[in-house]
């Protein structure tokens, strides 16, 4: 997909994810915040040439990311691109206890993972924001 | 998770996905089916002696066993599972535009699901 395209993508998550309650609707919230970052991550990604910005044949470069670890990418990432996939990594390993698991979401937890969350839109933005300044 | 715990999760993800819009949320509905779909997929395997409560699948796709070899109580269900991950694929994962018409597709197909596990819709 193309950086617009994650963008919008994105923000739909967002805008999705504000009509909940982190809490109550844990499940679903948390899940909006990771689609909704990893939308961010990958439109960061494609502006620092790191995977390929729109569709690519099989076999190809990387283009898009489904998660953190997935695809993997095989190459040295800058520090602000590693800081980005440790906040969306700290939203994705809640899924196995609050999402598919058992478990309630506490709304400690769920301030943690606003805050994630916050982090990967400020560090995205600043990233897309020097690709803009620098065409 | 036992498939009372399973049931009650797609209960409540049902009920946040209520508070969303069918054309202003249409990517969220569609992958928050999956989610409840997810749950009530892993009841029915267990209800039935397909898998044991510590053992799940995330998507149909990821299922070990094929489809067709599912009990007859079972298949209907993942069947609709199944369709509700191929419109993730075509709609959450990709950038096609979700219509409302696609969204209710989703919602009816979770129903089918619920029905199938004897729930109703949330009952």
């Amino acid at each position: 997909m193309l950086i617009d395209e994650h963008l919008a993508r994105a923000l739909s998550f967002e805008k999705s994810a504000a009509k909940l309650d982190p809490v109550e609707d844990a499940e679903l919230w948390i899940v909006f915040l990771m689609r909704a970052g990893t939308g961010r991550v990958n439109a960061a990604l494609h502006a620092l040439g790191i995977t390929e910005n729109g569709p690519v044949a099989a076999g190809a470069r990387i283009g898009d990311m489904n998660h953190s670890y997935k695809p993997s990418l095989d190459v040295e990432l800058p520090e602000e691109v590693r800081v980005l996939f440790r906040h969306l990594k700290f939203i994705e390993d809640l899924r196995p206890e609050y999402v598919r698991g058992p478990n309630v979401l506490t709304p400690e937890l769920a301030g943690a993972c606003r805050s994630a969350y916050e982090e990967i839109v400020a560090g995205t933005t600043a990233i897309l924001q020097r690709r803009k300044e620098a065409a | 998770m036992n498939p009372r715990e399973h049931f009650d999760k797609a209960q409540r993800i049902a009920a946040g996905l209520d508070k969303l819009d069918v054309s202003d949320d249409a990517i969220a509905i569609i992958d928050g089916t999956m989610i409840a779909g997810y749950h009530l997929g892993n009841a029915l395997l267990h209800l039935h002696g397909v898998t044991g409560p510590s053992v799940y699948f995330n998507t149909p796709s990821k299922l070990t066993v094929p489809l067709e070899s599912l009990p007859a109580t079972v298949k209907p269900a993942y069947n609709a599972f199944d369709r509700l991950e191929a419109l993730r694929t075509r709609y959450v994962r990709n950038p096609h535009e979700a219509d409302a018409q696609v969204v209710l597709d989703a919602k009816h197909m979770l129903e089918a699901m619920m029905r199938h596990c004897g729930l109703g819709r949330c009952a």
